[in-house]
């Protein structure tokens, strides 16, 4: 079939001499070149912060060079076809050669990118078992997700002492870190794109990821799996510190969620029991009003707190506007507005259980229902105070 | 009765969508009927249920209205044992533009309705993607509130996949798959009709979501357990409208297996079926085996929501990864039901247009067959991050890898067949050669993104949205514009405006580079997929990309201008304007209404371009029209 061609008269047009290809194949090479180049030039990935990073960043640059090559192969031929055998004038009822097919080439190019693949696929899979490895002294760390909020648990270092937990997560470098994702609602994705790994957290299972920080540094955690109107806003930060960064951390992270003043003594109580231990008509020192008992000056220091709460851990600004504050979210309730002249339990029951009321124009299941728990008891209270104080007139 | 009156009634009583629209009414009344006596008999309260009612009428209104439409008279007729009208093929063809609005068996009118139909949700589905870059232009909240944003991308990649991919191959397939090979029509009409008009039920519940209480769906086309069976009603919308394109598919390939198995023309041998026909063939036996497996993934969501099965329950026994093997277990496939038609498309233009063989043709055969077996092993790579059994992951990495052999095969001998070939290139072959440039592409990153590590990083960023329109935008829509333009002579009876189709072609390929290519990046450096917002640091390139996306946008008005203005006004067409071998060609244009006035007998392969006076089949009995045979690659007469 191959040379039937050969059996007419004078063909119309020459065979293909190779000193016709060759410019063609040199402009490939070059091609070629100068695509890895590009390929290697392109900032593709932000900060390198795990010994995840280091080997998935070498996988992705030789996947680059594959890529490139085979782009180019393709590339060349198609370009070349349509500038070399394009049809011209007076070709208009002329036909190619009759050619069905080469069963050489053919099995070369089944051959060929079957040896390319299998050699990616060992080596992925190498790469792969590195980075699922389980490294001696890994520190198990809980990962909580929620519709719209991180928040994270760590060992406590005093021994028989509670989870600590905190909405920043805070790792050290060089300590391995097999993170367990929990979730209490809907699928979540964490992703830390600087250590270049994710997972999904699951509802009814604990899934697992495990990475090694290797740089000092805060990156970002990004949530990849759909999970709501707040899945673009469920973000939170990664840092990497110091072994003794990490220490003081946590110290400090127990210390900080004691505000002198903002529980006072009398209202340590459990609330539970403050009615039964009341006298019918006179007024019970409750947990809802504990600033109310504080002198003035601690009350201004608390409330100080809540407002550092406000725009800081608890991150209440980027969703709500309030005008002390300076915040100008806009994807919960105004607070200006709607907290005028609401009472400090109307407040708290709308921190801690945001669904109890929902402001009409304002969906459910938008804000965070976990600041019970990433929040202390004094931090809730110092928050209350501050509210309550800033949006009573 | 008054004659008016009287005629008013007939009109009523006629087939037709007066009678399917009052009908569908019904439809609703007996859902609400229906519930409010099921749940006053349980003494559930309240009675009468908005969203039980709504669910129910979802399912009842449909059906009620193919009823009235008249799909299902023939069958009841014969079901009651009534006299079946003769066969006076009164169904059969289109005379005026009303004949395209009713249920219609002719392969070719069904062909044009689908085509048609499809290419309204490609504008609709556009459209929303617009408005998403409209949103994404700049960081921050500008333009629509986040159920909406979400809303958007879930119905964007909704309607493009259920409403134009799928269905526009099974039109195009539809119009021309018949006359390929010899066949009068489609084996069964009825059913095709009614795969047909199933259509416009799924499309309109799709879009009607958005007025839904709460909001349209917007647990993305995935919908995701529990997200979607914890959302507001107008998720139904997405899980029953699945349902009736599912229906839709499954009867159109079974339609397809059976005319392209029992009613090929004397001498159409399995390997002298044009590779279209293979594709085809290939795509049906996906769509059987899979698209019921989408269909329950879809059912257990409803039963969760309205009936409180937990299948997807955590906390009551349910499993919620089980959704996602179900779902993607079909939506695997499903890719390349969306790709093997296209590269059937690929075959006939780049033979045609080079005027060469097909080079290895019975290797791109066994290639499709290969395909479709391998397809069915690899949808767990959908799930590397998923927290699957690790153990499974490098498994299905292998064998997601081992389908890049046989696409390569079908690369290559494109390439082989374009090599010394006599290039025509007009608007079809400048989409497949775009199509080849940029389907490599998304194939690249599509065994990049096998590699379970590098997965493990961009595994639901822009990375996979660079990657997936590279295979259904750069891959199945250029294949579709392709087919298109190639084929829209033979349907219409014009020829297709070459300047715009070129200008068409370049302005889209530009664009669609420019949109795409910028999302491997921002993928890789941190931007995730599904946001309505995104840091700061990726501000210029969203820029970038919305602009040249509003650019796709223009190009795509190209199209419909060029459409729509030589549709009514083109150049007459001949039969045979490319003089290709394949039989669709050895025909009227437009075909006569039952494809040929004699049955062909096929004598030899599709594609003998090159062999000096070779015909693919011939028209035996004394017919006018005779078969182009091929050119020759010595001097044509006359130089």
């Amino acid at each position: 079939m191959y040379e039937q061609e050969t059996e007419h008269e004078t063909p119309h047009r020459p065979p293909v001499k190779r000193r016709d290809i060759l410019p063609a194949v040199v402009i490939a090479l070059i091609s070629i070149a100068g695509g890895i180049v590009i390929g290697f030039a392109i900032p593709w990935f932000p900060a390198q912060a795990s010994t995840q990073a280091k080997k998935i960043d070498t996988l992705w640059y030789v996947l680059v060079v594959f890529g490139v090559v085979v782009f180019v192969a393709v590339e060349t031929v198609v370009l070349y076809a349509a500038y070399k055998f394009r049809m011209k004038p007076g070709e208009e009822n002329l036909d190619g050669p009759p050619i069905h097919g080469n069963t050489r080439l053919e099995i070369i190019w089944t051959a060929i990118p079957s040896a390319i693949i299998a050699g990616l696929v060992v080596y992925a899979a190498v790469v792969l078992q590195e980075i699922d490895k389980h490294p001696k002294g890994e520190l198990q760390m809980q990962v909580y997700a929620q519709q719209f909020a991180w928040s994270f648990g760590y060992p406590n270092p005093t021994p028989g002492g509670k989870t600590i937990v905190s909405d920043d997560l805070y790792v050290v470098k060089g300590q391995p870190v097999d993170f367990r994702l929990h979730t209490s609602d809907v699928l979540h994705g964490f992703w830390i794109p600087a250590f270049r790994v994710q997972e999904d957290a699951v509802p009814g299972i604990i899934t697992s990821l495990q990475v090694t920080p290797t740089r000092l540094g805060s990156y970002d955690i990004i949530c990849t799996e759909l999970c709501g109107l707040g899945h673009s806003l469920m973000r939170s930060t990664v840092h990497v510190v110091t072994a003794a960064q990490y220490k003081a951390f946590l110290s400090n992270f127990v210390a900080a969620r004691t505000i002198p003043g903002a529980t006072p003594p009398a209202a340590t109580a459990p609330v539970a029991s403050t009615p039964a231990t009341t006298t019918p008509g006179t007024t019970a020192p409750s947990a809802t009003t504990p600033a109310a008992t504080a002198p003035a000056a601690t009350q201004a220091s608390v409330a100080a707190a809540g407002k550092a709460i406000f725009t800081g851990s608890a991150g209440c600004g980027s969703c709500h506007t309030l005008a002390d504050a300076q915040t100008t979210g806009a994807v919960g309730p105004n607070l200006n507005k709607f907290l005028k002249g609401k009472s400090q339990t109307f407040i708290r029951t709308s921190i801690v259980d945001p669904n109890a009321y929902v402001e009409k124009g304002f969906a459910a299941n938008i804000m965070p229902g976990n600041f019970k728990s990433t929040l202390s008891t004094d931090q809730i209270n110092a928050l209350v105070t501050y509210l309550a104080k800033v949006t009573a007139k | 009765m008054t004659p008016g009156a009287k005629l008013m009634f007939a009109r009523l009583r006629a087939p037709g969508l007066l009678r399917g629209g009052w009908f569908a009414i019904l439809g609703v009344l007996f859902a609400m009927g229906l519930d409010c006596l099921i749940r006053g008999v349980s003494f559930y309260h309240p009675t009468i249920d908005d969203n039980a009612i709504l669910q129910v009428a979802l399912i009842a209104a449909p059906m009620f209205f193919l009823v009235g439409l008249g799909a299902f008279d023939y069958w009841f007729y014969w079901a009651a044992g009534k006299p079946t009208r003769p066969e006076d093929h009164s169904s059969h063809g289109a005379k005026t533009w009303k004949d395209y609005f009713r249920v219609n068996t002719d392969h070719k009118v069904i062909g044009i309705q689908y085509t048609v139909h499809s290419f309204i949700y490609l504008l609709i589905g556009g459209l929303f993607a617009m408005l998403m870059r409209a949103e994404l232009a700049q960081p921050g909240a500008k333009f629509v509130d986040a159920n909406t944003y979400n809303g958007l991308f879930s119905i964007h990649a909704t309607t493009l996949i259920f409403l134009f991919v799928i269905p526009v191959f099974a039109g195009l397939a539809n119009f021309v798959l018949p006359l390929m090979i010899g066949a009068p029509d489609m084996a069964f009409p009825r059913l095709n009709a009614l795969s047909f008009w199933l259509l416009p039920i799924a499309g309109i519940m799709m879009l009607g979501s958005f007025f839904a209480p709460g909001g349209s769906f917007a647990s993305g086309w995935t919908a995701y357990v529990p997200l979607s069976t914890s959302a507001p009603i107008g998720q139904v919308f997405f899980t029953l409208g699945v349902q009736f394109a599912g229906a839709s598919s499954i009867a159109t390939a079974l339609n397809f297996l059976v005319t392209i198995i029992t009613m090929r023309a004397p001498g159409m041998s399995f390997f002298r079926m044009p590779l279209l026909v293979w594709a085809n063939f290939s795509t049906s036996l996906l769509v059987v085996i899979a698209t019921p497996f989408i269909a329950a993934s879809q059912f257990f969501v409803l039963l969760d929501r309205a009936l409180g099965f937990n299948f997807f329950e955590a906390g009551k026994g349910g499993d919620v990864l089980l959704y996602q093997h179900v779902f993607w277990f079909y939506s695997h496939p499903a890719v390349y039901i969306m790709m093997l038609p296209g590269f059937g498309i690929i075959s006939e233009v780049i033979a045609v247009k080079s005027r060469k063989p097909i080079f290895g043709y019975r290797m791109m055969a066994f290639s499709l067959l290969a395909i479709v077996a391998l397809g069915f092993t690899v949808w767990a790579h959908h799930m590397f991050t998923a927290g699957i059994q690790p153990w499974i992951r490098v498994p299905m990495m292998i064998t997601t890898c081992i389908i890049a052999v046989p696409t390569g095969i079908k690369i290559f001998s494109w390439l082989a067949t374009l090599w010394r070939g006599v290039l025509h290139l007009d608007t079809p072959m400048l989409f497949a050669l775009g199509f080849l440039t940029m389907f490599t592409l998304g194939g690249i990153s599509g065994v990049m993104l096998a590699m379970v590590p590098f997965d493990i990083d961009v595994s639901k960023t822009y990375f996979i949205v660079a990657h997936i329109h590279y295979v259904l935008f750069g891959g199945s829509l250029f294949t579709i514009f392709a087919g298109v333009y190639y084929w829209f002579p033979k349907m219409t009876g014009r020829m297709y405006d070459e300047r715009l189709g070129k200008i068409h072609f370049w302005t889209t390929f530009i664009g669609f580079n420019m949109t795409f290519g910028p999302m491997h990046i921002i993928g890789i450096q941190g931007m995730p997929r599904r946001v309505a917002d995104y840091a700061a640091q990726f501000a210029t390139w969203n820029l970038i990309i919305s602009i040249a996306s509003f650019g796709i946008g223009l190009s795509t008005l190209v199209f419909v201008y060029n459409m729509v203005v030589s549709w009514r006004g083109g150049p007459r067409a001949v039969g045979n304007p490319y003089r290709a071998l394949t039989l669709e060609w050895q025909v009227s244009s437009p075909p006569p209404i039952f494809n040929f006035d004699h049955i062909p007998t096929v004598v030899g392969g599709p594609y003998e371009y090159g062999v000096p006076g070779a015909v693919h089949g011939v028209f035996k009995g004394g017919s006018d029209v005779q078969t182009t045979p091929a050119g020759s690659h010595a001097v044509p007469a006359g130089e």
